[in-house]
């Protein structure tokens, strides 16, 4: 129905290749994961799309999930699937395991892997379509507050009103998860709640995730979602609350443009400062309910 | 709200709203975000060149196959176009219905996601392959017996679906079949006698009370 | 356990005798679904899998505005790219003409109206060149001023005028259908009722979404004729003379395969609008052309209107009805089914209830929504929604049962009703009490898990089917072998026309069903039997074969008397052969009962019977309708073919913290006797349970401007299995009445009794979610869809 754009492909072996190969085309080229995002990109064509995918998953070491030294590690293209089936991550980090399943369908979560859902494209309805040029893209308006905002930010909002689509990204800012970045300048570290920046990530363009480290296990957890249908669909709000040996960390997502993460108080009081737009101002009161309820 | 988004909001969209995706073209620079920025070092050259199809090898319901594929084909238009196997049908090309859904490596996917490129080496399992000398498996009759579909075109995706699931375990709870299957689209049937026929073909329940006062069976 | 239930048949024995009833052999049996071998192995002839040799991929270049000027088109760039055959505008001579109601451009060419209007058409030699050069080729717009709102459009002063010459109906510049309907002493009754409710409802347009979009294929043949296959739910009415008349070519030399099943219709395709731009495509190209919508242009290119109601309803103290006022707005960018729409609707009212006096008035009008088609129910949902709501709100006002409020005022069989009309097949009172029945069994409501509610809501509704294209033939090949051919042009779209056409035929040759054949759509030999379109193929195509049946008898009989040597009427016929009454010894095959053809000795060796209901002017009866008040005057006259009822029962749980709504119990029923209950039962599962229950929590249509931001699956929701009752609360009811039509001279029954219902299942649905959802969070939501923002807005919560 659709045709995938115009590209070229590379299979990567090593990380230093595939960082090599991102650098030589300087932003034109993508890392290809499952490709459940970057596919649909490449077929609705929303932005002038990459001319190089490069394909990671054959990178021996890339993917597994291991626990090392209290630590959890998540290799980049461990699936979503491979995170709900996980027994260490069922029993001892469930408010992930919680988020992947209640992610996105099961046929996306045997393909989609971790750093693919958290460097996925917003689902702006006025991004994900070539119809409207809009700030995000390089345009000069953000079509939201003027238009339809029903599913977009209440705050944080800065020039672009989209929310960060992922919902790993709550329970793994909640439970101070750090990223393992490799460029072809090096190795560095990025806290999830971190990761977003006001039209993006702080990826560079040769920049690759590597894994997902979460420190600790947390004493106390928990994972809340709410969407318009129960099977699937991105949320509209979601929080998520771990308490570890650095105290209690909440996180929400469906509301912001970047990962709103800190302690129990500074969220509410966030809360109350929202800024909310024509049509989603219910999203301030789901939001203080689901605090609510992720801490208790 | 910001300051930013104050002056955003006074900019008329007419103005530069563009009907064509040619017209994204200006903005090209800044549609990368704010991650685009100055590339540091000089590239070191890779090994090899990216390239614009191949041949991979595939195995297809048990059978081994070579085809050259474009980079731009994706598995379900593969399967339909190079393969003939016409009954994996798409239904919206986005990963969004599950109507493409096919078992690679043993996991449900949507065909429609999978380049074919990408899907080098994998072992692939379609509709074609269930019926085994032109009879149907346990699963494809309880579902023409309890009548688990009407217009049929997003049986396919539901069928390979339901068949990962109860490849892994057979006999899976109503709870398990309705997740298994929350990424597939119907709109005719209500979805009742899919999940019924799954429960039935598993043995897992009788088929529904039927109560009736009269000659119906 | 969920429950079943279909009601006795037996009692209608004597009634069905009369259409060579042979003892509930097949007719109400749950013979398996012909095309189910061929769905689950995926071979079933979906026009989606047609494949020819050297097929070019056919695309539309869409407006992405919903009313905008065209200031160029610049195709250039496309028509470079290599595998890139054919790219073509509205300049063109094959694009330049206009569609179905004479407002449509095939291609656009000065000015858009609505968001997706094709501007331009690329051929090419794959998917990939057709994509790339759709996106190259440039078309520059100049936005115009954009009214989606129907009521605002049929405004004496809009704000725009949307089409030139307007044409001003009643002063209105965008209206062009006023529908009224005038019925009783309406000030006075409402004046004196003693209760009244008053309710205003906006529902979005809904697309039909069926997975498989619109799709066709196309060859040119070297004769001058072309090949058509369209995936259509009708040939004869639409497709097949539209493609026609667009390509230019006499009907004859448009050979036009239907698909062995239409993958998902509901309204959607009956237009079959991709066979018009294969056609093109292939004339021009000379080679064959597959024109298959994307997602996007699926749930674009046509949907139900956005209807606006508003409903006042009055009643005595004793629950007696008194005056029902409505007025209703529908409108998009085309004419095409609008002003029917309004006319079904005013059916619809004045169904199920008998009112003292009705005042209807709708109004169809040019809006830049997105462009409309029928759609399952062709009105009575849309209808039903409303009124029903407000007969809820009028029983809590009244102190009553909802049930015995309606059962109070349902119509009486033989009634007339407020357009004068003889009412007919009136299963309300029947459905109703099942399903409440059912409802009382579920026990009382549950008590949720704080933050959730509980609430449980009922419904009536109806369908009402009109008439007008009845053309009806079938013809019936009886073979030497025994076997019967069923040659007709109807379309299975899912419902299970395929196999209920062999149970018809099965049932009134007494023959075994293995032993009769449906045999491919194709108008090279197929009669115009009947429409898969205002649930009317049942009625209509089963008519046609039972009339064939009983012709081929007649004859069969007439000949076998002359050889066994006594009268036609101690004839019977069992399994292909002719005896005499209850002496199987005298048993001769049909065969030998053929007639001869003149001037050759012994039986010829096939037999071709036709049969059919012809004459639309019969089943209106003598009479006509009065255009100013909807009254039908004479003595029979009636604008609806035949009544049909349901009533639904939905047990929603509502989080008052995160708006969400979740469906726990459902019943649902029927009043027709099914000719095949699993058929009818997958309708009310797919049509009631699910499809209305889309339109009311999920569907929600945003559009910016009249751009709709709703372009595949995960912006545009349909329920997913997570969204239905699990498989022990859902609960059916085939609540059996005879199906009659045409007033009453002459009365016509349906085959063997057997009405349609596949519209009319929707009916029901989004009003008892309502009023489910009213029960749960004490507060009346009436625009649909009851997404979380709008649940929490009502709670006070946003
Ligand atoms: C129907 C549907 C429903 C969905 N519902 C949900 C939902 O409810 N919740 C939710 O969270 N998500 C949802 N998703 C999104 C889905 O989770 C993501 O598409 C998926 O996780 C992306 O992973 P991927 O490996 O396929 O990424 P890809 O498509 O391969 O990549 C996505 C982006 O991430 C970049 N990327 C990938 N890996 C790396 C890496 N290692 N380093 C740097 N960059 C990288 C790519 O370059 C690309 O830009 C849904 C998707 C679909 C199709
Ligand atoms: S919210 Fe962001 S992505 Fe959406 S229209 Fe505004 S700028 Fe674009
Ligand atoms: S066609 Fe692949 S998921 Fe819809
Ligand atoms: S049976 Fe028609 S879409 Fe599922």
């Amino acid at each position: 129905m659709k045709a995938v754009a115009a590209y070229k492909y590379y299979d990567a072996e090593t990380v230093e290749e595939a960082c090599a190969v991102l650098n030589q085309y300087a932003g034109k080229a993508k890392v290809l994961a499952g490709g459940t995002d970057l596919v649909d990109w490449m077929k609705r064509r929303f932005m002038p799309t990459p001319e190089v995918l490069v394909n990671i998953k054959k990178i021996p070491g890339l993917s597994g999930i291991t626990e090392e030294g209290g630590a959890l590690k998540i290799g980049a293209t461990t699936t979503l699937t491979d995170i709900v089936e996980n027994s260490t991550i069922q029993s001892k980090y469930k408010s992930l395991a919680d988020a992947a399943a209640k992610g996105p369908p099961p046929p996306i979560r045997n393909m989609g892997t971790v750093a693919g859902n958290l460097c996925q494209y917003v689902r702006c309805w006025y991004y994900r379509w070539p119809d409207w040029y809009c700030y995000r893209k390089g345009g000069p308006i953000c079509f939201a507050p003027g238009g339809r905002n029903v599913p977009h930010a209440i705050m944080e909002q800065k020039v672009c009103n989209a929310v960060v689509p992922s919902d790993l990204a709550v329970p793994l800012a909640a439970m101070n998860a750090t990223l393992t970045v490799q460029g072809t300048g090096g190795t560095r570290e990025v806290a999830v709640k971190d990761l977003y920046v006001v039209l993006g990530t702080v990826l560079k363009p040769d920049e690759i995730i590597t894994s997902v480290t979460v420190p600790e296990a947390p004493t106390k957890q928990a994972f809340l979602k709410s969407r318009v249908r129960a099977g699937v669909d991105f949320a509209l709000v979601s929080a998520a609350a771990a308490t570890t040996s650095k105290g209690t960390t909440v996180a929400l997502g469906g509301v912001a443009p970047i990962m709103v993460a800190g302690t129990p108080d500074a969220i509410n009081a966030a809360i109350d400062k929202a800024t909310p737009l024509s049509e989603n101002r219910y999203k301030v009161s789901v939001a203080k309910a689901m605090v609510r309820r992720v801490t208790a | 709200m910001s300051e930013e988004k104050k002056e955003v909001k006074g900019v008329s969209r007419r103005t530069f709203i563009s009907g064509t995706v040619a017209g994204l073209v200006v903005g090209a620079a800044a549609a990368y975000g704010a991650t685009q920025l100055a590339v540091p070092k000089p590239p070191p050259a890779p090994a090899k060149e990216p390239i614009k199809g191949k041949y991979i090898s595939l195995t297809v319901n048990g059978k081994p196959t070579t085809l050259w594929v474009d980079a731009r084909w994706t598995l379900a238009n593969t399967l339909r176009n190079q393969l003939g196997l016409r009954g994996t049908t798409k239904g919206c090309d986005y990963g969004e219905c599950g109507c493409c859904n096919v078992i690679v490596d043993g996991r449900a996917v949507p065909s429609c996601m999978v380049l074919a490129i990408d899907a080098d080496g994998k072992t692939v399992e379609t509709i074609e392959g269930l019926a085994k000398g032109g009879k149907l498996s346990p699963l494809q009759e309880a579902m023409v017996k309890h009548r688990a579909f009407q217009c049929g075109f997003c049986a396919p995706g539901f069928i390979m679906t339901a068949k990962a699931l109860l490849d892994k375990k057979p006999r899976p709870t109503e709870d398990e079949i309705r997740e298994a299957l929350s990424g597939n689209i119907c709109r005719c049937t209500g979805y009742h006698r899919i999940v019924e026929s799954i429960l039935i073909a598993t043995g897992q329940k009788p088929p529904l009370e039927r109560i009736s006062s009269g000659a119906i069976p | 356990m969920g429950k079943r239930f279909v009601g006795d048949l037996t009692q209608f024995a004597d009634k069905m005798a009369k259409y060579g009833y042979s003892g509930l052999r097949y007719m109400g049996q749950r013979v398996d679904d012909v095309n189910g071998p061929g769905i689950v192995t995926g071979t079933a002839d979906w026009t989606f899998n047609v494949n020819l040799p050297g097929m070019l991929v056919g695309k539309l270049k869409r407006s992405p505005y919903a009313h905008a000027k065209i200031v160029s088109i610049d195709t250039s760039k496309a028509e470079k790219i290599p595998g890139v055959v054919f790219v073509g505008t509205a300049k063109h001579p094959m694009f330049a003409g206009k569609l179905i109601f004479g407002d449509e451009p095939v291609l656009c060419d000065k000015e858009v109206w609505s968001n997706n209007d094709p501007v331009a058409i690329v051929a090419a030699e794959t998917l990939e060149a057709a994509d790339d050069a759709i996106d190259a080729i440039d078309v520059k717009y100049e936005e115009l001023p954009v009214e989606t709102d129907p009521e605002a459009a049929a405004s004496p002063s809009p704000s725009v005028v949307q089409k030139s010459p307007p044409p001003n109906k009643e002063g209105r510049p965008n209206c062009f259908y006023h529908i009224p309907l005038r019925y009783g002493d309406f000030d006075k009754e409402m004046a004196d009722s003693d209760v009244t409710v008053e309710l205003a409802s906006v529902q979005p347009p809904d697309p039909h979404g069926t997975p498989c979009t619109m799709n066709a294929v196309a060859v040119w043949n070297g004769d001058g004729s072309i090949s058509v296959w369209d995936d259509v739910q009708n040939i004869h009415p639409v497709p097949w003379p539209v493609i026609a008349g667009m390509v230019g070519l006499p009907q004859e030399k448009v050979h036009f395969h239907g698909p062995e099943v239409c993958a998902g219709g509901f309204g959607g395709k009956n237009a079959g609008l991709a066979g018009v731009y294969a056609a093109m495509l292939a004339i021009i190209t000379q080679r064959p052309v597959r024109v298959l919508y994307d997602r996007t242009e699926g749930l674009l290119h046509v949907s139900r209107p956005c209807w606006k109601w508003k409903v006042k309803i009055g009643a005595k103290k004793d629950g007696t009805l008194t005056a029902l006022e409505a007025t209703t707005y529908i409108g998009g960018p085309y004419g095409r089914f609008l002003g029917g729409l309004l006319e079904r609707a005013r059916n619809g009212l004045t169904g199920t209830y008998r009112w003292k006096a009705v005042k209807y008035d709708g109004y169809a009008s040019y809006t830049n929504a997105q462009n409309t088609l029928s759609y399952r129910g062709y009105s009575s949902p849309e209808t039903c929604y409303t009124v029903e709501m407000a007969m809820d709100e009028l029983a809590k006002k009244l102190g009553m049962d909802p049930l015995e409020l309606r059962l109070k005022n349902f119509l009486n069989e033989g009634e007339r009703n407020a357009m004068n009309e003889i009412f007919r097949s009136m299963g309300s009172p029947g459905v109703a009490k099942k399903i409440r029945e059912f409802m009382d069994a579920w026990g009382p409501k549950p008590s949720a898990p704080d933050p959730w509610v509980v609430g449980r809501g009922f419904a009536s509704g109806n369908k009402y089917t009109q008439g007008g294209m009845v053309t009806n033939t079938a013809h019936l090949k009886f073979k030497a072998n025994g076997v019967v051919e069923i040659i007709t042009d109807s379309m299975d779209i899912g419902t299970g026309l395929n196999t209920i056409w062999r149970q018809f035929v099965a049932e009134a040759l007494n023959i075994p069903i293995e032993n009769t054949v449906k045999i491919a759509v194709n108008t090279d030999y197929s009669p115009h039997t009947s429409n898969s379109f205002s649930s009317m193929a049942t009625f209509h195509g089963g008519y046609a074969l039972i009339n064939a049946a009983t012709n081929a008898k007649k004859i069969l009989f007439e000949n076998a008397a002359k050889i066994l040597n006594v009268k036609p009427e101690e004839l019977e016929t069992k399994d292909g052969k002719i005896m005499v009454k209850g002496k199987p010894e005298t048993a001769i095959p049909w065969s030998q009962a053929f007639p001869s053809i003149p001037g050759q000795p012994g039986p010829a060796s096939e037999m071709t019977v036709s049969g059919g209901i012809y004459s639309p002017d019969d089943y209106l009866g003598p009479g006509k309708m009065d255009p100013a008040t909807s009254q039908c005057l004479g003595p029979y006259f009636r604008s609806v073919l035949f009544h049909s009822h349901q009533a639904a029962a939905y047990e929603v749980m509502v989080n008052k913290e995160t708006g969400e709504l979740r469906v726990t119990k459902f019943a649902g029923g029927c009043d027709l006797i099914p000719v095949n209950p699993t058929n009818v039962e997958g309708q009310i599962e797919g049509g009631m349970l699910i499809m209305g229950l889309g339109t009311a929590i999920s569907e929600a249509r945003y559009e910016d401007k009249g751009m709709y931001l709703g372009k595949s699956y995960l912006e545009w929701k349909i329920p997913t299995v997570m969204d239905v009752p699990k498989t022990d609360y859902v609960d059916t009811a085939i609540v059996p009445v005879w199906g009659e039509a045409h007033g009453d001279n002459p009365r016509i029954d349906a085959p063997f009794g057997a009405k349609g219902t596949a519209e009319g299942v929707q009916a029901p649905s989004a009003p008892a979610i309502a009023n489910a959802v009213a029960d749960a969070i004490g507060v009346r939501l009436t625009n649909i869809p009851f997404t979380p923002d709008v649940i929490l807005k009502a709670l006070g919560k946003a």
